[in-house]
């Protein structure tokens, strides 16, 4: 079979070429989609946490991992972890979810929430109504602003600054792209991402600075003992301190010694096993 | 020649678009007014409400703040969008400034004036966290509470801009407009029911930060108030009939009552103000705090 061939019958059977293709790719889409998940059976009562694996200095490459295992060793929970949620990914196209009894949950806060509801945990107990209150407010500033800063940083600004994106990530050099199209939109839809880049480093020092205030000498965010929110702006701030592979972010928050002193007393008190649970850039695989 | 018709029909109405675009530009640019130096020009794209000044709540905060500090400036109605496609923006001596936020600290940093002297250290970083919560996590709640909520259309259609089928070109727009925003934000990939759990929560932060302080930081005003204003508006005035007005009124009235201590402080002429009232007047291109215009 020659290219001339070749050539005369594509050009003289376009249609049948182009159903061939659409049915192809759907017969590919309901294949997948009804070929079942191969259900794992979990121990009764345990939370299994699935998320994306280990990153090379801290042990996730997203932020919301971190956050959600943080918490859970803070909670004293019984709980696993599942490193399949790249192709195992929740309902929400969320990569970081949960599952306990076979139900499951996605999105770090409501999986927060099933904890403490499902093993009567309360980290604030004790706190005023109004402290409280303001721990939720620095969850969302963390959550649903700084964030936004980070990954921009790490996604569209730094791979311009000449830092290799897809190497530190260990993704493919084709994913980088998509990934850094992907921040860029969800990014402009939520606001931040219409900012220049020294407007966005501006909202990402203000942050700093205000978490960097509130926690002043104090140990954790409201004195010697842990809240619920230590565990979002211990999960972000990680991202900045061990993984921003000398660019901008790990500058930044380095202006604010107190924050990397309390990323370090966070990694301490939680993360006694750190060592195992990240694969120093790649060269040996995690242990736990 | 069946091919050729509809594709003459597509450039046709193609063109149709452009020529009302572009002339409706050239319009607005006809309406541009004049402006002393040194008076802060406030862009507003939605111009003023049936029952409320600003249909938006970042225009009520940016307007609440000029009002708050007495500085002087005019409101355009002439509906420009800012380049980032964010309203509202401003205009100040020819320097363009978009985002609320943004435009609050250039105003801040042109008058040499700051709203946050009296609060410590802490109390600065805790009214910024609230700052996020109000903007970057409540406001999206009732976005999708208004427009992803069908239970809400009987609501929308009373205050929508167009009636009729023209109702529903607009729902579907600003609809997917939301679901867009919020997918890529995050919260839009939760259930309706989901979001007002997370709205709920928010509402219930504000209300115990709040207690019974007459602003939300103390006895004094701080910028802090000009948002949680902006946003209350939304909440207790443009979504009135909705369960978040309702469990906000049942269940934290202290919020109804700081809301309404704001608006007769800051906002006396409220009715003169919005569409819907007798005595509303068009303010486009009227000058505010003219007295505190430098020389």
């Amino acid at each position: 079979m020659d290219m001339e061939t070749i050539k005369s019958f594509v050009t003289t059977h376009p249609r049948e070429i182009c159903i061939t293709a659409v049915v192809g790719v759907a017969l590919i889409a309901v294949i997948r989609r009804r070929r079942k998940r191969e259900k794992k059976v979990y121990p009764p009562n345990t939370i299994v946490h699935h998320q994306m694996g280990r990153g090379p200095y801290a042990p996730s490459l997203t932020p919301f991992a971190v956050k959600l295992e943080t918490y859970l060793r803070m909670a004293k929970v019984p709980f696993l972890n599942e490193h399949d949620s790249v192709t195992n990914k929740s309902s929400k196209n969320k990569v970081t979810w949960i599952e306990c009894n076979g139900e499951e949950v996605a999105d770090s806060e409501f999986c927060i929430q099933y904890v403490n509801n499902k093993f009567n945990v309360d980290l604030d107990k004790g706190f005023s109504d109004e402290d409280r209150a303001a721990a939720l407010a620095i969850q969302r500033m963390v959550d649903e602003h700084l964030y936004w800063a980070v990954a921009l940083q790490r996604w569209v600004y730094d791979p311009k600054d000449g830092i290799n994106v897809s190497k530190n990530m260990n993704f493919s050099w084709t994913l980088a792209p998509l990934v850094r199209r992907m921040i860029a939109k969800q990014s402009y839809a939520q606001g931040v991402g219409r900012h220049t880049e020294e407007e966005v480093h501006h909202v990402m020092h203000e942050d700093l600075k205000a978490l960097s205030m509130f926690i002043g000498n104090k140990k954790f965010l409201f004195g010697d003992r842990v809240c619920q929110a230590d565990s979002s702006v211990f999960g972000m701030l990680s991202q900045l301190y061990w993984q921003s592979y000398g660019g901008y972010g790990e500058k930044a928050i380095h202006e604010y010694p107190n924050l990397c002193a309390y990323c370090d007393r966070m990694k301490a008190e939680y993360w006694p096993d750190w060592d195992d649970c990240i694969t120093h850039g790649w060269t040996r695989k995690a242990t736990k | 020649m069946a091919v050729l018709t509809t594709w003459t029909w597509v450039c046709l109405a193609g063109g149709a678009v452009l020529c009302i675009g572009l002339t409706s530009s050239i319009f607005r640019r006809r309406k541009r007014l004049s402006v002393p130096r040194n008076v802060v020009v406030v862009h507003h794209f939605f111009g003023r409400g049936w029952t409320v000044p600003s249909k938006s709540p970042f225009p009520m905060k940016l307007e609440t703040f000029l009002r708050m500090t007495k500085t002087p400036y005019m409101n355009d109605h002439s509906g420009q969008m800012s380049k980032k496609g964010k309203t509202p923006w401003i205009e100040f001596n020819d320097i363009q400034v978009a985002d609320s936020q943004f435009c609050i600290d250039f105003i801040k940093k042109k008058r040499g004036m700051d709203l946050n002297t009296a609060l410590s250290v802490e109390q600065r970083s805790i009214a910024r966290a609230f700052l996020k919560l109000i903007e970057e996590n409540f406001y999206w709640t009732m976005c999708i509470e208004l427009f992803c909520n069908k239970e809400n259309i009987p609501l929308l259609k009373r205050s929508a801009p167009l009636k009729g089928p023209g109702f529903w070109l607009y729902y579907w727009f600003v609809r997917r407009a939301i679901q867009s925003a919020t997918w890529g934000h995050g919260i839009g990939r939760h259930s309706v029911e989901e979001v007002w759990c997370i709205a709920q929560s928010d509402i219930e932060a504000l209300s115990n930060f709040l207690g019974d302080k007459k602003y939300f930081m103390g006895d004094d005003p701080s910028e802090i108030d000009c948002s949680l204003f902006g946003m209350l508006t939304f909440l207790l005035v443009s979504m009135q009939g909705t369960r978040y007005e309702a469990f906000t009124k049942e269940h934290h009235p202290n919020l109804v009552s700081y809301f309404q201590r704001m608006k007769v402080t800051y906002w006396p002429d409220w009715d003169t103000l919005t569409t819907s009232s007798d005595k509303f007047t068009n303010d486009h291109g009227k000058l505010y705090f003219t007295e505190n215009i430098p020389e």
